[in-house]
């Protein structure tokens, strides 16, 4: 088994609702936008620290058994600067497999993140860093380096937040907006003879 | 299983969320009051939650605006804010007004930002007579922001995230960012838009009837600065 959810956010999101709508585990003092423009790996659960605020709405993909600290933004969509109700158009944020984002940090809208990358206190990612294991420092972050940790086990077990791996490709398909997740959305976009049907 | 399959909450959840949506939708009713109705799909929503730790249990219970229950506001008389924009709205702000605080229309505020209007180590002394922080209208302080006193911003002012704003920057219409700020990048006067709501809320007040906190909820002097022409 993986981590132990705090019941205090089983309460808060099971029973009171707050943060409901997510699929992960989710602490009651984060913010979240769009929960079905997220797709979540094993063992990953943004906004579990308190404060966070993942807002999805240009599309987050976050990969496996990503760890992500408190007061710390996923943000995904620019604010058109001479309207600041309409976005703009963005490719969706990716986060790799295995990432580190530590407390205080802020990841720009349009990022990729390769896996195994650490971001430390309190940067700002702005650019993809598209070299795996690479540690990021800064505003905006720069490479400052690379690491060789080896690669942390995942349980055989470990869900997508709530939804068993087995479910997961069901769920994603059933309730997830492909059109928000770049690549990762073809995936499990039905094919063109369904899409054209009637 | 198939609850989650199809992405809703559980049944307790379902049901407290369809009772407090029929206490907002009925609340005008016993109250007069209208703000959930009429705040519902704009920038600064007034949840429930935010109505119900401020009103009921008193957490930052001077402050005349929504206000997120994790986030914290001290001197909020002496906070001015314009319509639809709401300090402290969003998750884990903290809103230091004691030393004056003036927010512009429709200005959006991100999750953890902190505004600090007494400067470091010093006591508020009584009350102020003029803002220690001015922030111009529709500008955007993004995540993470660390506003100091003594900092005017223009309108349509955006600043970065993770940014320590210590100098002012009062023309406005520019992007700063960076600790301690900086320019960045200028904006455009003319595609700036001037936009408004056909009924705007302050807080939980419609700004026709902004009267009404002055001095009650408002220091009025420093209301008198900002609305004592309209």
């Amino acid at each position: 088994m993986s981590r132990a959810i705090p019941w205090r956010v089983r309460f808060a999101q099971h029973l009171i609702g707050i943060n409901g709508a997510a699929y992960w585990p989710m602490h009651p003092h984060s913010q979240l936008a769009y929960p079905n423009r997220v797709l979540l790996g094993r063992d990953s659960w943004p906004g579990i620290e308190p404060l966070c605020y993942v807002s999805a709405n240009m599309g987050l993909v976050i990969g496996d058994g990503v760890r992500i600290g408190r007061e710390v933004g996923l943000i995904t969509g620019n604010h058109d600067p001479t309207r600041l109700t309409n976005y703009l158009e963005v490719a969706p944020q990716i986060i790799g497999h295995h990432c580190i984002v530590e407390d205080g940090c802020t990841i720009l809208p349009g990022v990729e993140l390769a896996d195994f990358c650490i971001v430390t206190r309190g940067s700002v990612v702005t650019r993809s860093c598209l070299k795996p294991r690479s540690i990021l420092t800064g505003n905006p972050a720069k490479v400052v380096g690379t690491h060789d940790r080896p690669v942390p086990a995942i349980a055989a077990d470990a869900k997508h937040g709530y939804i068993p791996a087995a479910d997961f490709d069901a769920f994603s398909r059933r309730n997830l907006r492909h059109q928000y997740l770049g690549r990762f959305g073809a995936a499990f976009t039905p094919p063109s003879s369904i899409a054209s049907r009637p | 299983m198939s609850r989650l399959l199809n992405m809703q909450m559980s049944w307790p959840a379902t049901a407290i969320d369809r009772l407090r949506r029929m206490f907002e939708a009925r609340f005008h009713r016993l109250t007069g009051r209208r703000f959930f109705v009429d705040t519902a799909q704009t920038q600064v929503d007034v949840h429930f939650r935010m109505w119900f730790w401020q009103r009921i249990m008193r957490r930052n219970a001077d402050a005349y605006w929504p206000v997120h229950p994790s986030t914290r506001v001290r001197g909020g008389r002496f906070v001015v804010i314009g319509p639809e924009t709401s300090p402290g709205w969003s998750v884990g702000c903290d809103i230091d007004g004691r030393g004056g605080i003036y927010i512009g229309d429709y200005t959006q505020i991100a999750p953890t930002v902190r505004m600090y209007s007494v400067a470091e180590g010093q006591e508020p002394t009584g009350a102020p007579d003029d803002f220690s922080i001015s922030i111009g209208k529709y500008s955007l302080l993004t995540m993470n922001v660390v506003v100091e006193a003594g900092v005017t911003l223009g309108d349509f002012t955006i600043v970065g995230a993770n940014s320590v704003v210590t100098d002012s920057f009062p023309e406005g219409h520019c992007v700063i960012a960076g600790n301690p700020a900086r320019l960045i990048k200028r904006l455009d006067p003319a595609a700036c838009e001037h936009w408004q709501r056909a009924t705007p809320y302050v807080g939980y007040t419609r700004l026709a009837e902004i009267a009404k906190l002055r001095g009650a909820a408002i220091d009025s002097v420093l209301f008198d600065r900002i609305w004592g022409a309209a």
